[in-house]
């Protein structure tokens, strides 16, 4: 979804994930699980996403376990928990499937971070341009502020007796002699002193920054959002495609089961349409740029 | 035809003597005027004075008219570049400051796309066009600033010395750049600088001021005759040899002329040196800062010597910095040694960074507690190093209140606290004006010269090529991650062809080894203040201080009264402006008299203040003028961030039944249905705080507590849950009110999980920072709430109830599709250390820190006229007290 405006990808993550959550249907979960997958891969390195499942998998796991052991609702009884609730297996399935819903949205917004990148969140917040600047603002000061984190840090273990000479002589001799909590405490006190001072240093200086807003003319008209973000044809396409899906999905038939009547077939191959989209455009992307190269 | 003419304008700073004294003058459309000066001259007020929007709050008399017409509010046809590009570059991402002017302007995009697409290509911007600014160098950072200015088309830009930060080549570049714009463009272009060898052979016309008022107005070769001091070494030499003939602006001017003038001697002889002990050896340092990163220093070696200043000169990005952090250990080389005698202290770049205190004096006891001494050691130590870098006169003064150069003597003192027998500066003459320098050198002189061996081995790194031949012993030249050739200062210098002083390239072909301004004038039968060569080479000037120090600490403080009472006042008058009427006043105690206020004000809520019966401190009519000031539309009025929490509730409280019902009948999933609720509960505030159109500096305060407590939740990672963010949402909710409270709670979350990962919790987290802030801003309209154990206890009690509460149920409902009551209960049960963590995190940064943070805000809120601080009159009190006690007990004799 990274070509497209905003707005669109903001819409189809908005779709499918609203999809996943909102049909519990077990085949729904694995279209949606496999087409994320999918889609993580073709935007994010694999060591990555091996991290990033290194964070999610317990995550899973405990989704998985928490629901048999908590409901017990169902008539098919596997076993007794020690205090004598059962455990059943409209449970354990239930569970299973409340797990593969979990990874299928945690992975979509994998994608969805990679995608929406600060300046598209910026966009889409055109619609209040007060926020939309506070949001710019920020992002502007996040990286100054932790160049300025490290720069107090180093000035302070070079020029400041707080962090050098005690430090300096604990490093040197008695280490040992200082306890855990101690130094823990020392640390804290640090950072704090740290935090602070770039807070005065920030709070003097952004008077500055308000200046050269009202000199270019802040406050003096109702401001406009500007973007070099466009709305094309083909942004048209893909929000019509993502809402002809979502049509066809709600108005399909399908209860809490999945049945393979005309209706929820057809809700199936929609919602599957629908998450392959992503997946659709970058491989058409490069088969044009394959077929476009080979002619050269 | 004239762009803009000043007649008899005079400005003072709320009951100061004038800065700005009867001020006429005339500029030429089209002209290039450079304005010189001493720091603390009225250079930076009067320019301000020609831009409306930044016309400082005082007492003003004159006219200043702009093409004719008395000066209104013409922002498109006048730009304003501030000194430092950092601070003055409001958005991320460089096309969007560029396009920053124009979207205030209110145009459409497509004549914004043109506008930019314009600029971009006169500026040669295109190649960094979608880069973040945070990727620019410094150069292109002021670039991009007078950028996005020239994009709003003006008719006269105004450049306060925005070079002053930049290294030597990016300086030369921004000053091509400008000369371009007012040959090609014809724009006027009005601007202040202390590097005076680009600006001068720019300049049309120079005016030169001193105590506000112009001295010198005319052709550079007019003015130039005044205050030489601060000139280019072509002036100072003609100047200080008998100002034969015409006055040579450039170096190329300067060398012909001196080939019209007769040389006393063919060569200045060489100064001999002599070395010290040993005290710092580096040998073969090799540094990169990441693992597969190319190296950065390369087999660095040197050597630093007691009793000696070595200048590390050299190109930008050579590695200087970093060769100075490896010395000063605060990175470590992966090969190589240094050896040093004792510990070695370093000057930073900024002074800021080390600055803790509410005044000088205060800083420098905050250093000398860690020493080791007795009483009167201490006291004879403190006053030693106080008369060393000259601050008596400054202890005080709160240190962000100082200008440049004073600053970095406040941070020198506090090192040389500490008997530094190694010290290591980095660009310390970095936006110093010509006196700042002097009075460094002599500084630093002063310490290498101490007799009683315990002389102090210098290592500096330095841009400045003028002040390290002046006052260095021994030069390095620095390229490539090593240190290429080191010399003598003189013979260094007189070896190179480029990297030279402007002195030897314009005295080369007829005195040879000179250096130095001092060695030519010397060579040319001058008067160089000794009679030998300069061995020592202290330029005979005396070290100034710019305000009469008794005069103007009285006159700050009675300042300060005031203009706290009168931000006090202006918070109780509400946006509209409706006039103060009343006000009722206890002519003894300016608490007191607040406090009286208060409850004036509390009594009778939206009522017009109606009379002013008496003002206890100073004659009614400056507390008038300042008061309509105050009123005037020049600056940003002073209002409160005005929270009404109650109708984004009504509508918050109508819509979510109906969401609830909504979800029930359509059997939506919970989690569906919380995050629409969410939205719904965050969206009026955020529309309220689009519809009352907040002023620039809510817009970035509000974002400056966003940041620091972004920041601060990715730079705690000592304990999972030990981290600042709430202590700081709190701290803003109560110091801007619950409206801003909950817009940085919300914002944080929201940015803070553009890095660590947006997902289902990101409503959840907005949710439960929101509340805690607008939570925070309710209760920090107590005075109570406003101290830092109460306020303390509050920020424990919500962390954990409000964060805990909502986050662990969200837990359940996010991850669970049929959640039930043990799975809340198991959830709680699992969070609840957690919880404790953090809450106990957020009740530890809130009693350290929360006083001094609120101080922080009113001082600034308090030293600006107002804009950021809601609730300043509950808040003043205590501030007030505090500083009138702190402000006598620390000074020298109390040691």
């Amino acid at each position: 979804m990274n070509g497209y405006n905003p707005y669109v990808s903001l819409a189809f993550f908005a779709a499918v994930v609203g999809f996943t959550v909102f049909i519990m249907n077990p085949i729904f979960l694995l279209i949606s699980l496999i087409c994320a997958v999918l889609y993580a891969c073709l935007l994010t390195p694999l060591g990555k996403i091996a991290k990033y499942l290194s964070l999610v998998l317990p995550l899973v796991a405990i989704t998985a376990v928490m629901n048999p052991l908590f409901n017990h609702r169902g008539v098919t009884i596997l076993a007794y928990l020690p205090n004598g609730n059962p455990v059943t297996l409209e449970a354990v399935l239930y569970g299973i499937a409340a797990a593969i819903m979990l990874a299928a949205v945690v992975t979509w917004f994998l994608c969805f971070n990679k995608v929406m990148t600060s300046d598209k969140f910026i966009y889409v917040l055109g619609f209040s341009p007060a926020l939309a600047l506070v949001l710019s603002i920020t992002l502007r000061m996040l990286p100054r502020f932790r160049a300025r984190l490290k720069e107090i840090t180093a000035a302070q273990a070079a020029a400041s007796p707080l962090v050098t000479s005690a430090e300096y002589r604990d490093n040197s001799r008695n280490v040992t002699k200082r306890s855990f909590l101690a130094r823990k405490k020392n640390s804290v006190k640090k950072a704090i002193k740290i935090l602070s001072i770039l807070i005065s240093w920030t709070l003097e200086d952004c008077i500055e920054t308000a200046d050269s807003m009202k000199s270019r003319g802040y406050g003096l008209r109702p401001r406009t959002s500007f973007s070099i973000f466009t709305f094309t044809r083909r942004d048209v396409f893909a929000l019509g495609y993502i809402a002809l899906c979502a049509v066809i999905i709600l108005v399909g038939d399908f209860g809490d089961f999945p049945s393979f009547n005309l209706g929820g077939g057809r809700a199936f191959l929609a919602f599957a349409a629908l998450c392959l989209l992503p997946i659709l455009s970058i491989i058409r992307e490069q088969l044009t740029w394959k077929f476009s190269q080979s002619k050269i | 035809m004239e762009i803009f003419t000043i007649e008899n304008l005079t400005f003072s700073y709320p009951n100061q003597t004038p800065t700005l004294a009867d001020i006429s003058l005339k500029i030429e459309r089209g002209a290039f005027v450079l304005v010189c000066g001493r720091t603390g001259c009225g250079k930076t007020t009067l320019l301000r004075h020609l831009k409306p929007a930044l016309v400082p709050h005082g007492e003003k008399r004159g006219a200043i008219y702009f093409g004719g017409e008395p000066l209104a509010d013409h922002c498109e046809k006048i730009g304003f570049v501030m000194q430092s590009a950092e601070s003055q570059i409001v958005t991320d991402k460089v096309w969007h400051e560029l396009a920053f002017g124009l979207e205030n302007l209110g145009l459409d995009t497509a004549a914004i796309r043109l506008r930019v697409a314009e600029m971009a290509n006169y500026f040669g911007i295109q190649t960094w066009f979608h880069k973040p600014v945070s990727e620019l160098s410094g150069g292109q950072k002021q670039i991009l600033a007078l950028a996005s200015v020239m994009v709003m088309q003006p008719a006269a830009l105004i450049l306060d010395e925005p070079a002053s930060q930049l290294e030597p080549i990016a300086a030369a570049e921004f000053f091509s750049i400008l000369a371009r714009i007012n040959r090609e463009l014809g724009v006027t272009v009005i601007i202040s600088e202390h590097r005076l060898e680009e600006a001068l052979p720019l300049a049309s016309q120079v005016i030169i001021m001193e105590k506000g008022r112009i001295i010198a107005d005319g052709t550079p070769q007019e003015s130039v005759l005044v205050g030489q001091s601060f000139m280019p070494p072509p002036v100072q030499i003609w100047a200080r040899s008998g100002r034969r003939g015409a006055c040579p602006l450039t170096v190329r001017e300067g060398a012909a002329w001196l080939s019209t003038q007769t040389v006393k001697m063919e060569e200045i002889p060489i100064r001999q040196h002599t070395q010290g002990e040993c005290a710092l050896s580096v040998t073969d340092l090799w540094f990169r800062y990441e693992k597969n990163a190319p190296d950065v220093i390369k087999g660095l070696s040197l050597k630093g010597y007691y009793g000696e200043i070595l200048a590390i000169v050299g190109g930008n990005a050579t590695g200087k910095t970093t060769a100075l952090s490896l010395i000063a250990g605060s990175n470590k080389p992966y090969r190589g040694k240094i050896k040093a005698d004792t510990q070695i202290y370093a000057l930073p770049q900024n002074p800021k960074a080390i600055f803790t205190e509410k005044s000088v004096g205060e800083e420098l006891h905050a250093t000398l507690s860690f020493m080791e001494i007795t009483g009167e050691e201490k006291r004879r130590h403190l006053a030693n190093v106080v008369n060393i870098c000259g601050l008596e006169s400054l202890l005080d003064r709160h240190p962000y209140d100082l200008s440049g150069g004073e600053q970095q003597q406040t941070a020198l003192a506090k090192l040389l606290l500490l008997r530094p027998r190694i010290l290591l500066l980095d660009e310390p003459t970095k936006g110093l004006d010509a006196e700042y320098k002097r009075t460094l050198g002599k500084i630093l002189r002063g310490l290498t010269a101490e007799l009683s061996g315990a002389s102090t081995a210098i290592i500096l790194v330095s841009h400045d090529i003028e002040f390290c031949a002046e006052y260095a012993d021994r030069c390095a030249l620095f390229f490539d991650g090593g240190i290429v050739t080191e010399n003598t200062a003189q013979r260094f210098f007189c070896g190179n062809n480029f990297y030279t002083t402007s002195a030897n390239r314009m005295a080369r072909h007829v005195l040879g080894n000179a250096v130095t301004v001092g060695d030519v004038v010397w060579g040319l039968g001058g008067d160089v203040g000794t009679t030998s060569p300069p061995t020592s080479p202290l330029q005979p000037h005396e070290p100034q201080n710019p305000v009469d120090s008794s005069v103007s600490k009285e006159i700050k403080h009675g300042f300060s009264r005031i203009t706290r009472i009168l931000s006090g006042l202006s918070d109780f008058r509400d946006s509209r402006n409706e006039p103060i009427r009343k006000i009722r006043e206890n002519p003894l105690n300016p608490c007191e008299a607040l406090e009286s206020l208060e409850s004036d004000f509390r009594g009778s809520r939206n009522e017009p203040i109606r009379k002013i019966r008496e003002n206890p401190l100073n004659p009614r009519e400056a507390l008038e003028s300042l008061k309509s000031d105050f009123r005037g539309s020049h600056n940003e009025p002073i209002r409160r961030i005005r929270e009404n929490p109650l109708n984004p509730c009504l509508i918050f409280m109508l819509t979510i039944p109906i969401t609830i019902s909504l979800g029930i009948h359509l059997a939506l999933h919970f989690n569906l249905i919380s995050t629409l609720i969410i939205f719904q509960a965050l969206l009026p505030f955020a529309l309220a705080f689009e519809g009352r159109k907040p002023k620039a500096r809510e817009l970035v305060i509000v974002a400056v507590f966003c940041a620091i407590a972004v920041a601060a939740r990715s730079a705690f990672f000592m304990y999972p849950q030990f981290k600042p963010a709430i202590a700081i949402v709190i701290i803003a909710g109560v110091a801007l009110g619950g409206e801003a409270g909950l817009l940085v709670g919300a914002m944080t979350a929201f940015v803070s999980n553009m890095f660590f990962g947006q997902g289902p919790w990101t409503p959840w987290q907005m949710l439960a920072f929101g509340v805690i802030g607008l939570s925070a801003g309710l209760v920090g309209r107590w005075r109570a709430f406003r101290r830092s154990v109460p306020l303390a206890i509050f920020g424990g009690i919500v962390t954990f109830f409000i964060y805990g509460g909502i986050m662990n149920f969200a837990n359940v409902i996010m991850y669970q599709p049929s959640p039930t009551a043990e799975m809340f209960i198991a959830s709680y049960a699992v969070g609840l250390p957690f919880d404790i963590v953090h809450s106990a995190a957020t009740v530890i940064f809130l009693i350290i820190t929360s006083r001094p943070l609120l101080d922080k805000v009113e001082r600034v809120h308090v030293k600006y006229g107002g804009g950021i601080a809601p609730f300043s009159p509950r808040g003043i009190a205590p501030f007030h007290r505090m500083t009138v006690v702190g402000m006598s007990s620390r000074s020298l004799d109390s040691v």
